[in-house]
């Protein structure tokens, strides 16, 4: 990281570096197996915190395990799915990051995933190091749409939010990255791409549309 | 990196600001005399060509727009990579009446090449840098508010 970045990008983990959803998907399915999850009912907690989802599994398949129970059966099911393979960024990621640091930029990640998921991730497609700070799930008491994870990567890049593009996908994290006070760009490349959100304030379909150049000037004109 | 701010309040409209702005064709009547032979190539988009003089070195100007936001942004890139006296040049407007018009132009820079080159930036090319663009922006803004250019050093104390 530069000594006294000016700047900085700050990236989602899901949707944005790569296309994780179809491996949380089929982990999903192997956890109420034989059952199956409809893809309608999975979308309701894309980019939400994790416990959630598991009460609503449990709700709705009439499980015995506890949430928290679910919730570690459900972690190594979507771990060993993340390693059991290697897993591509999406075009145009690792271009975008080595040309923020390339400007100068500090560049951060901020995953709703919990920390176990974000590192298999980041190992499997090769991004570990890539960040200069990485802050998941596990770092913050209120996850998306609340503000805190980014705020808190701002902080821990040196960064003000005004001076913060984030990168999101969902609209929870739109959500949470604009309450952050952060320029947003919503990326609608994953295949679990949500409508354009009101608090985005570019939307591209591919990150291979950004550069830090054009970024800076449209934070010049946010103000920061 | 190097990066360099300058700003300056115009009484001018936003409109007629950026399309001057947009104009490379005539920077030359108000970018001061630290750059020379300021040319503007024909092209679908606005370019812009030049020399900027500082202690010691000159470097080429080359830049073509790259974003537009119409009275809002300009966003000049650099065509020839980190040998452009300037990587990006931003001109961002914020109107703040009819005719009156906040200007930010914001330049980033590669220093020349090694701690040598860092030096001499830290030490003396960055304040000329700073100054050039101070000039241009003052020029301009006695440009559109219809005072002519300032006079540079060396003019006798007339308008260029």
């Amino acid at each position: 990281m530069s000594a006294n970045p000016a700047r900085a990008i700050v990236f989602d983990l899901d949707g944005v570096l790569v296309d994780s959803e179809p491996v949380h998907f089929r982990a999903a399915q192997r956890l109420v197996a034989p059952e199956r999850i409809s893809e309608e009912d999975y979308a309701r907690f894309t980019g939400l915190a994790i416990e959630p989802f598991m009460e609503w599994v449990r709700e709705h398949y009439g499980l015995a395990d506890s949430v928290a129970e679910l919730k570690r059966h459900y972690a190594s099911l979507v771990t060993a799915e993340l390693r059991s393979g290697e897993i591509e960024p999406l075009g145009g990621a690792r271009e975008l990051i080595a040309a923020a640091r390339e400007a100068g930029w500090a560049v951060g990640l901020a995953s709703q995933s919990i920390a176990e998921w974000v590192h298999a991730t980041l190992d499997g497609c090769r991004l570990a190091g890539a960040f200069d700070v990485a802050i998941s799930g596990d770092d913050v008491e209120r996850g998306k749409p609340e503000p805190d994870i980014f705020l808190l990567a701002a902080e821990r890049l040196g960064v003000a939010p005004a001076a913060c593009v984030a990168i999101e996908d969902s609209p929870a994290g739109v959500r949470s990255a604009s309450a952050a006070g952060m320029f947003v760009v919503q990326s609608r490349q994953a295949s679990t791409a949500a409508p354009p959100q009101p608090g985005a304030r570019l939307v591209v379909t591919s990150l291979r549309e950004l550069d830090p150049a054009a970024l800076g000037a449209r934070l010049l004109v946010a103000g920061a | 990196m190097g990066r360099i701010r300058e700003d300056v309040h115009i009484h001018a409209s936003a409109s007629e600001t950026f399309e001057r702005l947009e104009a490379t064709a005539r920077y030359a009547e108000w970018l001061p005399r630290s750059f020379r032979e300021v040319a503007a190539p024909p092209g679908a988009v606005a370019r812009l060509e030049g020399v900027l003089t500082l202690p010691l070195r000159s470097e080429r100007v080359r830049l073509e727009a790259a974003e537009r936001e119409p009275e809002r942004l300009l966003l000049f890139r650099s065509t020839d990579g980190d040998r452009s006296a300037f990587d990006t040049l931003s001109w961002v407007l914020t109107a703040e009446g009819a005719e009156d018009v906040h200007l930010l132009v914001e330049a980033i820079y590669t220093p020349a090449g090694g701690f040598a080159g860092w030096l001499l930036d830290l030490l003396v090319q960055r304040q000329h840098r700073r100054q050039a663009l101070r000039d241009a922006v003052w020029r301009l803004k006695q440009l559109l508010e219809g005072a002519g250019p300032a006079s540079q050093p060396g003019d006798g104390g007339g308008s260029a």
